[in-house]
């Protein structure tokens, strides 16, 4: 059959990740704003993660992109084509959902099969798909077994394989890894990884969890209350919050609020009471103006003066976790401050109680963008 | 004594107490269930068992005269047919009827499928004698159907809707139909409304989605509503005794006219025997294909 032949050409050129853009896509429930003008443009191949707490509208704008959910307004663009009211059976975006949402009446095989057999590929051409993603997902000789049959871990990898199978341009994934305990997550993080990257296809993943968004993701897109609060690299998203929620969830950060003053061609923050803490010069901001610093708690040095920032502490609190150890302290002004240390042998000398001194450099601390 | 004297000691007390108790709990539960047990056996279990017991011996020998009786003789034989393809039919309306009726139910918002099943329920909580009079009033010949369709000059004279197949069916399949949906509509919520999304996301369209993967999964209820309903009007007497034609007789009115006409107890024993083993058998039967345990629901 030659129809077949070439829609298997097509396919496995379509394998090559598109690129998709959401221009404005907003889904409103009566009162409730679900998605608010999300807008991202995601290269072929790029692997991009929504990042937020439950109601942020992470899920809501990957159910637009499956069809699931219509928006309200906006437009969803594979390759500049518009599918935003597209039925989902007519999209060829491939999905991994929350529970997997295996066919419990099926084989592996034949959950594998069902997207080819509805695109109505040959069947000797099916059965050689099947092997191969088995193969690719690691799970070969698996055909025969029932998803019951199988652990979390191995159902999770079934649930990818009928995803990438049919090869489509675009591969969604609803927070796939929640249900597994965390050493599998983390093996499950690195291999979904790989196989993204060797199969180049464009992909959304959906998590609440930060580790998982700085493991995986080419970006990130951090949401909250319906809107892409930022987006930006892993370490962009590190280093450079725009916003307080940024430094927070991504992450812990320090706070200090005061005004921004520039003398002598060097930046500082001068809190109510008086503390001035050397930071970098912002264009964004103005003298005089109110602004918020984000100060990483690993960035804080503890028993050293070495930074541009140099300030005495009062250890309140330690606790060890293993790699690193917490400390809470108690600075200028009654302001507590976290600080992680690696765990090494100069940082475990500290008692609570101790007065030490601590220091940091202005370049560690983050202008925040004022809050509205 | 020595310690381990002293830990025997304690042991023994113990398993003492530990059985006593449950001496006590196995009483306890002897008592719950002895008003009703004693009830059954003396009023159900033994008389069944008597009668029985005449189907296959006369006094002096066993015999199995009654049961060649049932198949050697014509009208008998065609009594069976006639029960077991009425029950057919009913299963087969009562499928047709409330798949859709399930599937509906089940697609709505758990509230509202609440309420909408008080409607499937309060026929069910109504006496079959009131329900089956109230269809005889309805379809009668005189009855308030033929009326509308003769006013509405639809028909020149009034249809026969009683006292024939129309008639039995009719008023067996209203009687049968929460039998149906009830197990159909469990099994329906059951199934993951993902799965759906999944098969749509995968290239199905809704007919294939349904058909492929909601279907399938929706068998073990329709199966267990079909078992139900086809076991029951098996068994049935008040509506085809009322509704049915005088040739078109069930077993359960075999037995009856057997017991007060011809006061033929070992006869109607030797009937009653049949219909409890079909029905058994048929249970045995979905129990090796589905499971019994899985019929409301639960099924993967």
């Amino acid at each position: 059959m030659v129809t077949a032949r070439t829609t298997t050409v097509e396919q496995s050129t379509a394998s090559l990740g598109a690129r998709l853009q959401l221009i404005e896509l907003t889904k409103v429930y009566g009162e409730v704003v679900a998605a608010d003008r999300v807008t991202l443009d995601i290269a072929p191949g790029e692997f991009i993660t929504l990042l937020g707490p439950s109601g942020s509208g992470k899920t809501t704008t990957l159910m637009m992109v499956a069809g699931f959910v219509i928006p309200t307004a906006g437009r969803i663009l594979v390759n500049g084509e518009d599918i935003a009211f597209r039925p989902p059976h007519k999209r060829n975006i491939g999905m991994v959902f929350q529970n997997y949402a295996l066919f419990p009446h099926m084989t592996v095989a034949e959950n594998i099969a069902f997207p080819l057999k509805m695109r109505k590929w040959r069947r000797d051409e099916i059965a050689r798909a099947v092997k191969e993603v088995l193969q690719l997902v690691r799970l070969p000789g698996f055909e025969e077994r029932y998803p019951r049959q199988l652990s979390g871990g191995q159902q999770q990898r079934v649930a990818l394989a009928r995803a990438l199978v049919f090869r489509p341009p675009v591969l969604l994934m609803d927070e796939p890894l929640g249900a597994l305990d965390k050493k599998l997550r983390e093996e499950m993080q690195l291999e979904i990884k790989h196989i993204q990257e060797s199969l180049n296809i464009t992909t959304i993943y959906v998590t609440h969890d930060q580790e998982e968004a700085l493991t995986m993701s080419d970006r990130i897109a951090v949401m909250r209350d319906g809107r892409i609060e930022q987006a930006g690299t892993p370490r962009e998203l590190y280093e450079r919050p725009v916003s307080e929620f940024v430094a927070n969830f991504i992450g812990e950060s320090n706070f200090i609020v005061g005004r921004f003053e520039r003398r002598d061609g060097r930046g500082y923050l001068v809190t109510d009471d008086g503390w001035q803490i050397a930071i970098q010069i912002s264009e964004d901001v103005s003298p005089g103006e109110r602004v918020t610093i984000a100060l990483r708690p690993e960035r804080i040095v503890l028993g050293e003066e070495r930074g541009d920032n140099r300030t005495l502490a009062t250890i309140e609190e330690i606790i060890y976790v293993g790699e690193a150890t917490k400390f809470r302290v108690r600075v200028t002004g009654d302001r507590v401050l976290s600080i992680k240390q690696p765990s090494r042998s100069e940082t475990m000398r500290f008692r609570r109680g101790d007065r030490v001194p601590i220091s940091w450099r202005a370049e560690d601390a983050v202008v925040l963008r004022a809050r509205k | 004594m020595t310690s381990s004297e002293v830990l025997a000691g304690r042991v023994s007390r113990e398993s003492a107490f530990s059985r006593r108790l449950q001496f006590q709990r196995q009483v306890t539960y002897l008592l719950l269930l002895l008003p009703t047990l004693l009830m059954l056996i003396v009023l159900f279990v033994y008389p069944i068992l008597r009668l029985l017991v005449t189907s296959v011996y006369d006094g002096h020998q066993l015999t199995l005269e009654h049961y060649r009786r049932i198949v050697e003789v014509d009208l008998y034989v065609r009594v069976l047919s006639t029960t077991f393809t009425i029950a057919f039919q009913v299963t087969l309306i009562c499928l047709v009827l409330g798949y859709p009726l399930a599937y509906f139910l089940a697609t709505l918002r758990p509230r509202t499928a609440r309420l909408l099943m008080i409607l499937v329920l309060i026929p069910f909580w109504t006496s079959i004698l009131v329900r089956t009079y109230a269809w005889m009033v309805l379809l009668q010949r005189q009855g308030v159907l033929n009326r509308w369709l003769l006013e509405w000059g639809l028909i020149d004279e009034p249809l026969r809707m009683m006292y024939n197949r129309i008639g039995v069916l009719v008023g067996m399949t209203h009687v049968l139909l929460p039998f149906m949906v009830l197990p159909a509509y469990a099994v329906m919520r059951g199934i993951d409304r993902n799965l759906l999304r999944a098969a749509a996301n995968l290239g199905a369209s809704p007919f294939h989605a349904f058909l492929r993967v909601f279907l399938p999964l929706s068998l073990p209820g329709v199966a267990a509503g079909s078992l139900l309903v086809f076991i029951l009007a098996l068994g049935f007497f008040i509506t085809p005794a009322l509704m049915g034609g005088r040739t078109d007789m069930m077993i359960a009115q075999l037995i009856e006219t057997q017991i007060r006409t011809q006061l033929n107890f070992p006869f109607a024993a030797a009937l009653a025997t049949v219909l409890l083993v079909v029905t058994l058998v048929i249970f045995a039967i979905y129990n090796r294909l589905l499971g019994l345990d899985k019929m409301f629901g639960g099924g993967y």
